[in-house]
């Protein structure tokens, strides 16, 4: 058992685990590069993860086989950081550490935190895409929400949206001058009015609703200018929002301070071995 | 804008031969590089309105002239063999000459480049790329000093202090990311290439700085992996932006 625990925590172990992802990862990349894949990899991200991995006709099966191989690996890097991480706990109650070796062993502990925050944006709360609505029109979700759109505030001329949003100029979409004044209810009460644009969501109790982007009016043809665009918003909610976002900058906040304290060398003209570039390292700490 | 960017390339290919000697004139091809360099990102200013942080061309410019400051302070040259200085006027003749095979002009101006999540984004990258290039380089010099010597030592020391800092640089330009991501598209994440090879730099990082071991063998992959870092996360970045 303790030469289980010592392989699960040493960095030999980190090492194999992160070339496995890079490998994986890589195998993934090649995927979403390829024609056949574009769409699934489509379809996975339009609506959360554990909903598109419990329905059975959520897309591909190999692209299932590859998110789960993506989970085990992530787990087995958890796995070697719960127990390098208690290891490390165990020898602080022996022996009194440095700053520098205390604040890495905070920045590690930060980083299990923003790794399960990370999984559980994909596992937790809801997500809606696509959702089209025009003026007048309403959408209800889960919690007895309902948004309404009131209004859509649009200055541009509307032929410019029939083409894909990502090659829009900026001389020929104003994104901060074209919005939709939407109205949030639940169970049938307003909880809020809010005026939204494209990057500028609004957010209440946790749901967010972000405008995506306008769609061509109905009926719209050739470049004329006649009807009202329509919307397409995104709803969401992520439970764990907030922790990411705090752990990721406690994170990186705690590597910035870690730099500032380690800039210096220790020992600079003795035993080159000895410098302290990466002894964050479980064996090098052994050792030393 | 072509000539400017021939005239920025000759002048570091130049800094680059005569790096190695004892030259008075470098401090002064050094400037002049970094003056047209400027220039260059000076005119993408001017004429487009924004930063010039977008495309490749832009970027790999704005890198180069980071490069090019990082090296002028510095003064790591004139010792009469290759130091880490010619290893970065060298990342910086391979940066600007890869610009020789791709379209050389500004992006097209997108109506959410003004987002200050956007060009935050692109920048710290850009200037993520810049210190791990840099970083490189120390770790190549640490290699031809030998890492148990007192030199290479603190080259390798230099290394990992850049290379930390360029991992700090991408982290907050991931988090940038993040929110732009929330903002625009209501997550954190996207399951697509451009996310799946950031992921693939930070994972980098990660292997670079958890190589198991520290006698001489663990110090030279140590090493290795350092040097190569800057390589990894540029052809990475040109991909993306070549994409």
């Amino acid at each position: 058992m303790k030469v289980l625990s010592e392989k699960l925590s040493s960095l030999a172990f980190t090492t194999v685990v992160l070339v496995a992802l890079v490998f994986w990862l890589t195998w993934g990349i090649l995927m979403a590069g390829s024609a056949a894949y574009v769409d699934r990899f489509g379809l996975m991200n339009s609506r959360l993860v554990r909903d598109w991995l419990l329905d059975p006709e959520g897309g591909s099966g190999l692209l299932k086989f590859w998110f789960a191989g993506l989970c085990f690996v992530v787990a087995l890097l958890g796995v070697n950081l719960v127990f390098c991480s208690w290891k490390k706990i165990l020898r602080i109650m022996r022996v009194k550490f440095s700053k520098s070796k205390l604040l890495m062993f905070a920045i590690h502990m930060v980083f299990g935190l923003v790794a399960l925050g990370h999984f559980g944006s994909f596992m937790l709360g809801y997500r809606y895409e696509r959702v089209l609505l025009g003026e007048g029109e309403s959408f209800n979700f889960r919690g007895g929400y309902g948004l309404k759109v009131e209004q859509v505030h649009f200055v541009d001329n509307p032929a410019v949206l029939k083409q894909s949003p990502r090659y829009l100029r900026s001389g020929e979409f104003h994104y901060r001058r074209n919005f939709a004044d939407i109205v949030l209810s639940r169970n049938g009460s307003e909880i809020s009015r809010d005026r939204i644009y494209i990057l500028k969501p609004a957010r209440h109790q946790g749901v967010q609703i972000t405008l995506s982007r306008f769609t061509p009016p109905k009926g719209m043809k050739g470049t004329g200018k006649e009807g009202t665009p329509r919307v397409v918003f995104v709803v969401t909610k992520n439970p764990v929002l907030t922790a990411f976002l705090v752990t990721y900058v406690a994170m990186i906040a705690g590597m910035v301070i870690y730099l500032g304290i380690t800039w210096r060398s220790p020992r600079r003209s003795v035993d080159s071995l000895k410098h302290n570039s990466y002894k964050e390292g479980e064996e090098n700490e052994e050792k030393s | 804008m072509d000539r400017v960017y021939t005239a920025t390339l000759l002048f570091y290919i130049l800094v680059l031969v005569l790096s190695p000697y004892r030259v008075r004139l470098l401090p002064f091809l050094i400037a002049a590089a970094i003056m047209t360099n400027g220039w260059a990102l000076a005119l993408i200013v001017i004429r487009s309105g924004r930063l010039p942080v977008f495309n490749v061309f832009e970027s790999f410019l704005l890198v180069s002239f980071i490069l090019g400051l990082m090296g002028l302070v510095t003064r790591d040259w004139g010792k009469g063999k290759p130091t880490a200085g010619t290893w970065l006027w060298l990342e910086t003749v391979i940066l600007l000459g890869l610009l020789w095979f791709v379209p050389r002009s500004p992006s097209v101006t997108r109506y959410d480049y003004d987002y200050s999540c956007i060009v935050l984004f692109h920048g710290m990258r850009d200037a993520a790329l810049a210190l791990v290039l840099f970083s490189s380089s120390h770790f190549i010099q640490s290699r031809l000093e030998g890492v148990k010597s007192d030199l290479g030592s603190r080259h390798l020391h230099q290394g990992r202090n850049y290379l930390l800092s360029g991992a700090i640089c991408f982290l907050i330009s991931e988090f940038v990311g993040i929110i732009w991501c929330l903002n625009g598209w209501g997550d954190v994440w996207r399951w697509n290439t451009a996310f799946f090879q950031s992921t693939l730099i930070v994972l980098y990082f990660m292997l670079a700085f958890h190589v198991p071991g520290r006698n001489r063998y663990a110090e030279n992959a140590k090493s290795l992996i350092g040097s190569m870092g800057g390589f990894f996360m540029l052809i990475l970045m040109a991909v993306r932006g070549l994409a």
